[in-house]
């Protein structure tokens, strides 16, 4: 069955003639047309130019050419990412007036170039200021493990298209958590990448000063391979630090021997619940790792990109929010507004906490490799549910779910969102962080590689009703 | 802010007197929800208060007008 093979595996077979792209698009399309209805990923379509992809990857392969490495492969991209001839949407109703993009998103070029097979864009949260995607113009993106839960965001549909079999690979934006809860809640492997590692342009900003892009997929070995070939400097995009390529796939199954892996404690014990905690000691005990380490200022930091977060976003659409506000997601809207009044001595004050902060992570990478804390408090919460229950108290469930992402972000490091299962492989998944020191993803992906290796994380695709 | 004192209200009277500054027109049932969620962040601002920063302590990111060249100029 397509569906079932990973990334890597369809280009084996693409290469080797055993599958046609075309062929592999069919079943691509015949299984999003089965389960869409149902989780409502998708918001748009391009078969029209995967079929002319895959056309080129078969006629490449009829001349004998050597095909990439994704040949053949069907991916599908955060409808925030630029796909030529399409209005990028960006979760929201008044961007559809724009003009369509002129070019594809920096990503999108380089998955192309590598012939992967664009299928079409997927549901978000507006402007990506959400951790649901509860999208009130398009409706919610449903939960492939339970229909009636959340999908999580902002990144929902990137989630849930991997975790229903729709496609092997998404790409999705994480400024405060979208890779990483979408990742735990839909049971699927999610990168979010050092801050500055792969290029944003082409994107549609939330937060310029925290946004990252990354791969989800339903193995290690396909986030190394798609992330490799991400990878690459990008002089027209100021946020793109990365100078080099650091390649990393030959390195996932290198092992975790000599690596000091710990587990954090205090703000991401306190914020976590039960089955996240379990989800935590699984993995922790498979891995050896030590308990009891402690991150700085994790709340701190959790407020400062609160802060941060409010008012870039708030700002960026204030000329939008005058004209339109009545035409915003309701769920959002109102948060847009109070970052854009925001005194700006919050804002800089976050800012210049953001480098005292830096050093002391930094620091604190002296003495470790890898540490391991929960995804999200909680596993997919129902759809609409406006509070969640934390270790007896009532937290409003929007905003809380990124409790756990928001402070490892702030500070930039790469971090691998892996599923794990406390409560059996039919209840609902939850995921566990795995983070190493900015630009060092190989740490993480290995670590990451262990716990799947060893059966501890695993990303099978939903059962989902006929 | 505010001409009173002991305003009942005070982040709803910001939240006017800065959606004016802007030009952001609000009714009153927006000032009421914006003014719920500004006041959630500045529960979270004022722990950023408390932290103790010097003078010399700077933003994360610093503005570069270019990037500075690789090589001294001939």
């Amino acid at each position: 069955m397509i569906a079932a093979m990973d990334a890597g595996a369809i280009a084996a077979a693409v290469r080797d003639g055993e599958y046609r792209a075309e062929q592999v698009l069919d079943a691509c399309i015949a299984r999003i047309a089965a389960t869409d209805p149902q989780v409502n990923a998708f918001t748009d379509r391009s078969f029209e130019r995967a079929r002319r992809e895959a056309r080129a990857i078969d006629a490449r392969r009829a001349r004998g050419e050597p095909l990439p490495a994704l040949a053949g492969v069907p991916y599908a991209v955060k409808n925030l990412f630029d796909i030529e001839g399409m209005t990028t949407r960006a979760g929201s109703k008044v961007l559809l007036g724009d003009a369509p993009a002129a070019a594809d998103a920096v990503l999108v070029q380089r998955l192309r170039d590598a012939g992967a097979v664009l299928v079409g864009a997927l549901n978000m949260d507006e402007f990506a200021y959400g951790f649901t995607t509860e999208n009130s113009h398009v409706g919610a993106c449903r939960n492939p493990r339970d229909l009636s839960r959340i999908a999580g965001g902002s990144s929902g549909g990137s989630g849930a298209a991997v975790a229903a079999g729709q496609v092997p690979l998404t790409l999705g934006s994480d400024t405060n958590g979208s890779i990483r809860v979408p990742s735990s809640l839909c049971g699927v492997f999610g990168l979010k990448p050092t801050f500055g590692r792969l290029s944003r342009r082409g994107s549609f900003p939330f937060v310029a000063s925290l946004d990252h892009l990354g791969p989800f997929a339903r193995s290690v070995a396909d986030l190394a391979l798609s992330y490799d070939l991400m990878q690459g400097p990008d002089p027209l995009d100021p946020g793109c630090h990365a100078t080099r390529v650091q390649p990393v796939r030959e390195r996932v199954d290198a092992g975790i021997g000599g690596l000091r892996i710990g587990v954090l404690a205090g703000y991401f014990d306190e914020q976590a619940g039960p089955d996240a905690r379990r989800a935590v000691a699984l993995a922790a005990g498979a891995l050896n790792a030590s308990a009891g380490v402690s991150w700085p200022d994790a709340a701190l930091a959790r407020a400062a990109a609160f802060v941060t977060s409010a008012s870039e976003g708030g700002a960026l659409h204030l000329p939008r929010l005058r004209e339109h506000a009545a035409e915003f997601e309701p769920l959002s809207v109102d948060r847009f507004i109070a970052g854009a009044l925001q005194p700006a001595e919050w804002y800089v004050r976050a800012q210049r906490f953001r480098r005292a902060y830096r050093d002391k992570v930094l620091a604190l990478f002296h003495d470790w490799d890898v540490l391991l804390a929960p995804a999200t408090p909680v596993s997919a919460t129902p759809i609409g549910a406006e509070q969640f229950e934390l270790n007896g108290t009532l937290v409003p469930a929007r905003p809380s779910m990124g409790l756990l992402t928001q402070p490892i972000s702030y500070a930039g490091c790469p971090v691998v969102a892996v599923p794990l299962w406390p409560n059996g492989a039919t209840a609902l998944p939850i995921g566990v962080q795995v983070i190493a020191a900015p630009w060092r993803e190989d740490l993480a992906l290995r670590v990451a590689r262990r716990l799947e290796a060893d059966g501890i994380a695993v990303a099978p695709i939903a059962a989902l009703p006929d | 802010m505010t001409d009173t004192p002991n305003d009942p209200n005070p982040i709803a009277a910001y939240v006017r007197a800065a959606a004016q500054l802007l030009a952001l027109p609000l009714s009153d049932a927006q000032v009421e929800r914006v003014s719920v969620h500004l006041a959630r962040t500045a529960a979270l601002a004022a722990t950023l208060q408390r932290v103790p920063l010097a003078a010399h302590d700077e933003p994360a990111q610093i503005y570069e007008p270019a990037p500075f060249p690789a090589e001294d100029p001939s």
